[in-house]
């Protein structure tokens, strides 16, 4: 073929290509939306429950000490009562003639 | 949405489109068009412009096409064109118009002679380029090019189709 031969034949085929079938209107968005899902690193689904789950959580545990401590403070208050107590009998029964 | 991811693709979808399309893909057009533009924009950082954006993306879809015909068990390596396939080409009897004896021509062609018409006839790049889409020489190009051309005319001869 010559020079002349292949311009012709690249016309025609230029000319004659075939028509590609449109894109879907949302292809850009849809390809744009995947490639935010694939960027999104895999703890960020987490990141929303934290917010919740963490400052019920802190509450909670703040409750139980809370708790704790108030039993704890009623229980050493009992133990001084009672220790006075023993101490008080203990007396008594020393001073005691009998 | 990004400006940016929204300029590359307004820039270079219709081309990408074109070239996945005129190589000889179907119904998967679509997917491998999303394929494409996600290695692109995972890659866009890694591109230093020692080519132009466009040979750059060219050089994506057809490497997304190579490993689609691979994945379809199609062998893209012949560059010969036998009786059966010249035969197969010129006997459709629905095709009328030019549009779809080129497209009937074009299936039947080896696929590295297709692409580099593809490539450097309608897509119009040069042989440089399609030299670096490819990963061959400029020398290879043209031969292939020629024999592209070559088997492309007796394909129309054989339809007693005439461009001239």
């Amino acid at each position: 073929m010559n020079e002349d031969q292949n311009r012709k034949l690249d016309e025609f085929l230029r000319l004659n290509a075939p028509a590609v079938p449109p894109a879907p209107n949302n292809q850009k968005e849809l390809i744009w939306n995947q490639l935010a899902r694939a960027q999104t690193p895999w703890w960020s689904g987490w990141i929303p429950q934290i917010k919740i789950v963490l400052p019920v959580a802190t509450a909670l545990a703040l409750l139980l000490v809370v708790v704790h401590e108030r039993k704890a403070s009623r229980d050493r208050e009992i133990e001084r009562v009672l220790a006075s107590a023993l101490v008080f009998q203990i007396e008594e029964a020393e001073e005691s003639p009998f | 949405m990004d400006a940016k991811w929204s300029k590359l693709y307004d820039d270079h979808a219709p081309h990408v489109r074109a070239i996945l399309y005129r190589m000889g893909i179907g119904d998967e057009l679509d997917d491998l068009v999303q394929e494409c533009f996600i290695k692109a924009w995972k890659g866009l950082e890694s591109f230093r412009g020692e080519s132009s954006l466009k040979t750059w993306i060219s050089r994506i879809a057809v490497n997304v096409a190579h490993d689609h015909f691979r994945r379809k068990g199609i062998n893209i390596g012949s560059e010969e064109l036998d009786e059966e396939t010249l035969a197969a080409a010129s006997i459709e009897p629905g095709d009328s118009s030019a549009q779809d004896v080129i497209r009937r021509a074009l299936e039947a062609l080896s696929f590295s002679h297709r692409e580099v018409l593809v490539l450097h006839v309608i897509e119009e790049h040069s042989v440089e380029e399609v030299g670096e889409i490819l990963g061959i020489a400029a020398g290879t190009v043209k031969s292939r090019l020629f024999h592209a051309r070559e088997n492309l005319q007796k394909i129309l001869e054989r339809r007693g189709f005439r461009y001239e």
